[in-house]
């Protein structure tokens, strides 16, 4: 075992034949070759991290105290949330993430600092279908800085590169007028309207859903 | 008010022990056309003792996390399948699942009348704004019997499934109440003065 020289078989297509594409090649991508030494934690500004359940608690129960974020995201009531609850949570969905093995949840930092940015998450993920849904958030004070790009750049990267995913989906209510301009920068269409899934300010507000399929993807967008 | 809301002219919602819903589920369940119609992921093939002990649990909490009703053919009171209602938001949204176990009820109007009497209960005892659901590109005969029970198509989401080395679109359809009520309430004796 392990003796046996490794046999490599390079197959030229006779002429005529079209050329086998690289299997994980997208179109519009123009990165070739695997770079090892890429790391796809790391951004221009931000990186990719753990959980830090002593410290970031604070941090987000502090961001829970205005409703603005929860209610950009989607149709869970929004409601203060004290540190212990919040760190209760993590710790649970820390469990869920090791049993299932269907979701990835990261904390977004500077580069050179420890406070917390925000958090992102690729989740649900299918993984014989290939797909999977993805959402991020940035704490109030951190945004217009450019962090949220440059981390929403780090997870695409992640779920098609490392993950192999074919196909992301972010479900946004129609409200959320600055995250549909961020994410149909990065190529998502919107692909569904469900109408008057939500209900806040005594109005009804529809939801919607994009895509974007690795075909689609090009890591030029900046 | 009219209360006899169960009931259609081919089948009637029913209400099982956990035991039956356990024995036909891991039955039908064993049927891959009817797994691949009803999930986006892979099915399992569960023991009756195991679907058992989860349908215990789900069927205890109250009030329920998920309506669930099966469907019993008026001819001969056969349990032919199950339509479930779960999932639901505060926001008043809710996704319906359907299913059809015994293949020798296919295609003969048994899914439609048991939808529509479950958007009755959805709209006029659960007092819900809106049901959806979702359904595969490879299932025109459930997106023909959903239209007929007052579905509308909301949107097409591309390449979600992969099965056969093939790639698949999913259906987004959803049914407003105010909708439903045009077009059912007169059928079931109803009005509505809300919308």
């Amino acid at each position: 075992m392990g003796e046996k020289p490794l046999a490599v078989f390079i197959f030229q297509p006779p002429p005529g034949l079209p050329r086998i594409q690289r299997a994980n090649s997208g179109e519009g991508k123009d990165k070739e070759t695997m770079n090892i030494a890429t790391s796809l934690y790391t951004g221009k500004l931000v990186r990719l991290t753990r959980i830090e359940l002593e410290k970031d608690p604070e941090t987000l129960a502090e961001w829970s105290k205005d409703a603005s974020l929860a209610r950009m995201l989607n149709v869970t009531p929004a409601r203060p949330l004290a540190s212990e609850q919040i760190k209760k949570r993590l710790e649970s969905m820390e469990k869920e993430i090791d049993e299932k093995r269907e979701m990835f949840y990261f904390h977004i930092r500077p580069l050179e600092e420890e406070r917390l940015l925000g958090w992102g998450k690729i989740y649900w993920i299918v993984w014989p279908s290939q797909i999977a849904n993805i959402q991020m958030a940035i704490g109030p004070s951190e945004q217009n800085k450019g962090y949220g790009a440059d981390a929403f750049r780090l997870f695409l990267r992640l779920a098609f590169d490392e993950l192999n995913l074919n196909r992301l989906t972010v479900i946004l209510p129609e409200y959320n007028l600055r995250g549909i301009r961020f994410i149909e920068k990065f190529g998502f269409s919107q692909e569904a309207r469900r109408r008057e899934v939500i209900l806040r300010d005594g109005r009804r507000w529809d939801s919607l859903h994009f895509g974007l399929l690795r075909s689609e993807w090009s890591e030029k967008h900046d | 008010m009219i209360n006899d809301i169960f009931r259609g002219k081919l089948a009637r919602l029913s209400a099982e022990n956990p035991e039956t819903y356990a024995e036909h589920f891991s039955r039908w369940w064993h049927d891959s056309e009817y797994g691949r119609l009803l999930d986006l992921s892979p099915g399992m093939l569960f023991s009756p003792k195991r679907v058992k002990e989860w349908l215990e649990k789900e069927l205890e909490k109250d009030p329920p996390e998920m309506w669930l009703f099966g469907i019993r053919a008026l001819k001969d009171d056969k349990l032919i399948g199950f339509v479930d209602l779960s999932g639901a938001t505060p926001h008043g949204d809710t996704f319906v699942g359907i299913g059809i176990g015994e293949r020798e009820y296919w295609g003969k109007g048994y899914g439609t009348e048991a939808m529509k009497l479950v958007l009755r209960f959805a709209f006029a005892e659960l007092g819900l704004h809106r049901v959806s659901l979702n359904v595969f590109d490879y299932n025109p005969r459930g997106v023909k019997s959903y239209e007929k029970a007052g579905f509308r198509m909301e949107g097409r989401v591309r390449e979600m499934i992969l099965r056969d080395g093939q790639r698949h679109d999913v259906f987004f359809m959803g049914v407003l109440r105010e909708d439903w009520f045009k077009q059912f309430g007169a059928e079931y004796g109803l009005e509505s003065n809300i919308s």
